[in-house]
């Protein structure tokens, strides 16, 4: 079976709770060499990395895999410590050739009001 | 209307992509394992793509600050990876800036690339300053 291909198009693959504490945020910048700067709000790619860490212990990426395109965007201001709801599904999957195109997408959401999401684009090798 | 900011230029280190793989949860071995690396077509360990955009971040925080963290947006496209441990230059264009009843909406290219030019990544982010 190749990766995800129990799921359709537009299928909730899973769902979770995530919250960018203090020390998240602290550990984030600092791996990424970014000094001098400290939010109460949480940034797009630091959320986009929270989101891929709880989805890769669900879905692990097979090796070979190409992470090719990103778009994040966030609607509303997300303060740091306040848990969110993550919906991820899958937005698009198409075989080319010996390859997987596949779209990946997460929601955000806070007191159920839409407060951002991601989408990342994978090629994948098919099994 | 086009002004060029100052780019960020950084060397990816081993360290920094060890404790991105352990803030992300991806130690896929193509980021971590020298040895597996060699027998891939990049022959090299390469830094996730997502500690790339991170420097994306950082040149928008720099220029607008909390703004990104409240409203940014970003749509890139991954072009080519880095080598661990190889030099990143980060750059940012402001293409144009729309006023509204908000605030103003300013949209950027931004693009990073490796020591030779090589574009590693391109794409727009976007970024409400509220006034």
């Amino acid at each position: 079976m190749n990766y995800l291909g129990n799921y359709k198009i537009n299928q909730q693959l899973c769902e979770f709770n995530l919250n960018i504490t203090n020390e998240y945020s602290k550990n984030y910048l600092k791996s990424c060499g970014i000094g001098n700067y400290e939010s109460e709000f949480a940034n797009p790619t630091e959320l986009a990395t929270l989101s891929l860490k709880y989805f890769l212990e669900k879905f692990p990426i097979p090796e070979g895999s190409i992470h090719t395109a990103q778009e994040i965007s966030i609607k509303e201001k997300i303060l740091k410590n306040k848990e969110l709801k993550c919906s991820i599904t899958l937005s698009q999957s198409k075989e080319i050739k010996n390859s997987l195109f596949i779209k990946v997408r997460s929601e955000y959401s806070s007191d159920e009001n839409i407060v951002g999401f991601s989408e990342g684009t994978l090629i994948i090798p098919k099994n | 209307m086009e002004l060029k900011i100052k780019s960020i230029k950084k060397l990816i280190s081993e360290k920094m992509v060890q404790d991105y793989a352990e803030v992300s949860g991806d130690f896929n071995p193509i980021h971590l394992d020298e040895d597996y690396a060699k027998k891939t077509e990049f022959k090299n360990k390469i830094v996730h793509g997502m500690l790339l955009i991170s420097n994306i971040t950082e040149i928008m925080v720099k220029n607008f600050g909390n703004s990104w963290s409240k409203n940014g947006a970003l749509k890139i496209k991954f072009r080519n990876p880095l080598p661990v441990n190889s030099n990143l230059e980060t750059n940012l264009k402001i293409k144009k800036f729309d006023k509204n009843k908000d605030g103003t909406l300013y949209t950027c290219e931004v693009m990073c690339n490796d020591h030779d030019g090589n574009i590693l990544i391109s794409g727009i982010a976007s970024v409400l300053v509220e006034e």
